[in-house]
């Protein structure tokens, strides 16, 4: 698979590997992800709300936010609104189990680098965070 | 003077015996002339000579009337409410004009006839040509005789105020019973009717009575039916009854329960009563209760449909969880098996997350198959065909819309079926909305909908659903009643696996057939009810 040259490399220490953040209350969600991440070479660490992200204090090192819609408390996109609203500019990728296209459509409308329905794929995964982290690049 | 209550004309079998009386009296005495008179009411101002002797030489027929100021003797008699004897009229200066002279009568012996209440009746009295003495053995016998006329009076009077007060029961209840009555004669007019026909029908006494009921009441396309009821009264004893429709005075159309009652005719002209109940509400509670029932029908089919929508919704969620467990886990324990070196140990706990997840995923189903079974059916002896005219009915609309002909063959001697009706109306609605989709995209052929009822062996009831759409792949056909499957492409597919439930849960079952030609046939049966109990009562 082609890296894209500007990533960090996979063999150097985990301080250059990209940080991924997963908020979802989902417990089969929040056990899966994270070593399917690190296997395609990125750091990863998970969250069971939108409080717990929040409260996370290397928030800012965050290069991508795998972000559920529906949650109890703080839903989503009111993180994506709070995120925003404290200047944390987190590239966010919505994985949702509700596989609605206007859905997705308002979600892509109000900002997020990419939209996943629950199941997805490995390749999915990945184009998703392919996605975010060019965010990223394009606002620097 | 007193006033007069309504008199009854004497009867012809009492005037018979009073015209014997006077024939013997004129006989006896041998005189030319008996007679009774009558005074005529109210006014009293003549009298009529009611019997008359038919001895020689009698100048006062019967029916004769005279007045009562011209000086006659009965004229007196009744006047002085005594008797009188007058032996020779001509030596007399009192009677020297009396008008009876002029007819050949010069003496009279009368009494006074009163009613029981002491009422003038008339006189009886005898006349003769010449002289007469009237002995008091005579006097005796005419007394006698007068006694006799009084006695009869006496039994009229008394029969006279029983049937009046018969009169007044039958006015009363005639006016108070809450149907409308009517009285016909054997010319089919209208004799008599009470106050409740004037409040169903808007006619007066003066409006009806002596016009034809047909003419007054009933509508003209009903002319018919109404000529044979009328017949039925008169060739037939029978009392029977109908529901139909009459019209108002105003026109309206008025729903009505009636009945006739022929009575045996006594001479009085009557062939009877008809009795008719203004049934206007109870149509319309009866439309109402088929309303209601149509929308519980709907209502049900409405709430499973949003139920299982927001059922489908929160499964999609609930599943796609543990299922995004399982890819991501098996993506994983894929990317650890191929590594160099292989993560064994990163493999195997990437798989004892899948089967956890599998586990999940296996619970949400059954909470799911158990949200489906929870509601415990009602049970209630439940007419199949009558149910399945219901749910046509409820998809006339539909049907129209559809372009499709439904024709019905529902069997005659269906057996009832122990069962929840409105969940077996459910079932039926199903496979009928399925075939109106199986035969939407139909063109070159008639859309046909033939549904069919009919008793199996084994005391079962069969129905099935016949159209003439796209079909289905006979190979499919497990998998057409599977949950979720669907060929619709907005379908949710759950209609047939729900359906096959119902049945199931009737001990019943459902099935699918191609037809020899287009389309397809749904069939499910049921235990009749009797087997139903026999079921149960031998458990």
């Amino acid at each position: 698979m082609a890296t894209p040259a500007n990533w960090p490399d996979k063999s150097e220490t985990g301080k250059t590997q990209a940080l991924v953040a997963i908020v979802d209350d989902d417990e089969s969600v929040r056990e899966s992800l994270p070593d399917l991440l690190r296997g395609l070479g990125f750091a990863a660490k998970a969250f069971d709300s939108a409080d717990a992200f929040l409260a996370f204090k290397d928030i800012s090192r965050t290069q991508c936010l795998l972000l559920d819609v529906c949650m109890p408390g703080m839903s989503g996109p009111e993180l994506q609104q709070k995120l925003s609203s404290r200047g944390i500019p987190v590239p966010i990728v919505f994985i949702t189990a509700r596989a609605d296209e206007s859905v997705r459509e308002k979600l892509m409308q109000s900002g997020a680098a990419a939209c996943l329905f629950k199941p997805f794929s490995e390749l999915q995964l990945r184009a998703a965070v392919d996605a975010a982290l060019r965010q990223i690049g394009d606002s620097r | 003077m007193n006033s007069f209550p309504p008199e009854l004309a004497i009867p012809a079998d009492v005037l018979l015996k009073w015209q014997r009386i006077v024939d013997l009296l004129a006989n006896i005495m041998r005189v030319p002339s008996a007679v009774v008179t009558k005074m005529e009411p109210p006014h009293c101002t003549r009298y009529e000579v009611i019997v008359s002797s038919s001895s020689q030489g009698n100048p006062f027929p019967i029916d004769e009337f005279f007045a009562m100021d011209i000086g006659t003797f009965c004229e007196t008699v009744i006047k002085n409410r005594e008797p009188l004897l007058v032996a020779n009229a001509l030596e007399d200066d009192q009677w020297k004009q009396a008008p009876e002279i002029q007819v050949g009568m010069v003496s009279y012996l009368g009494y006074p006839v009163l009613w029981p209440d002491g009422r003038m009746f008339g006189t009886i009295c005898v006349l003769d040509d010449k002289a007469n003495v009237y002995s008091d053995l005579y006097q005796e016998v005419l007394s006698h005789c007068r006694d006799v006329l009084q006695a009869d009076l006496q039994t009229l009077d008394r029969l006279g105020s029983e049937l009046a007060e018969q009169g007044a029961r039958l006015s009363e209840l005639f006016a108070r019973v809450p149907e409308a009555v009517v009285m016909i004669d054997s010319d089919f007019r209208i004799t008599r009717i009470n106050p409740e026909f004037t409040k169903i029908f808007g006619y007066t006494t003066e409006e009806a009575v002596g016009r034809r009921i047909r003419d007054l009441i009933t509508p003209d396309d009903l002319q018919e039916e109404a000529e044979s009821l009328m017949y039925r009264m008169v060739r037939t004893e029978d009392v029977f009854a109908l529901e139909t429709i009459r019209s108002h005075k105003n026109g309206t159309r008025v729903p009505v329960s009636l009945i006739c009652v022929p009575v045996p005719s006594r001479g009085c002209g009557n062939i009877g009563y008809v009795i008719y109940r203004d049934i206007t509400e109870s149509k319309r509670l009866q439309e109402e209760q088929r309303r209601y029932h149509e929308i519980q029908l709907e209502l049900a089919h409405v709430n499973r449909i949003a139920t299982l929508g927001q059922l489908s919704a929160s499964i999609a969620h609930e599943l796609n969880q543990p299922l995004t467990g399982i890819t991501t886990n098996c993506a994983t324990c894929s990317r650890m098996l191929t590594a160099d070196p292989p993560d064994l140990e990163g493999a195997r706990e990437a798989v004892r997350r899948t089967m956890r997840d599998g586990l999940r995923a296996a619970n949400v189903v059954e909470r799911l198959r158990a949200l489906f079974n929870k509601q415990k059916p009602a049970s209630e002896s439940v007419d199949l065909n009558e149910a399945t005219r219901e749910v046509i009915g409820l998809s006339l609309d539909e049907v129209q819309s559809s372009r499709v002909t439904v024709r019905t063959d529902l069997a005659d001697d269906l057996p009832l079926v122990r069962a929840d009706r409105v969940q077996l109306q459910q079932v039926v609605l199903n496979l009928l909305r399925n075939a109106l989709d199986a035969m939407s995209t139909v063109d070159d052929r008639p859309r046909d909908l033939l549904i069919r009822t009919e008793r199996q062996e084994g005391d079962c009831v069969q129905l099935s659903v016949k159209d003439s759409g796209v079909g289905f792949d006979p190979r499919s056909m497990a998998k057409l009643f599977e949950p979720f499957y669907s060929t619709k492409n907005d379908g949710m597919g759950v209609g047939l696996s729900v359906s096959r439930s119902i049945i199931e849960n009737h001990q019943g079952r459902l099935w699918a057939v191609q037809n020899m030609g287009p389309g397809a046939t749904f069939l499910f049966s049921v235990p009749s009810r009797t087997r139903t109990d026999t079921l149960v009562s031998e458990r």
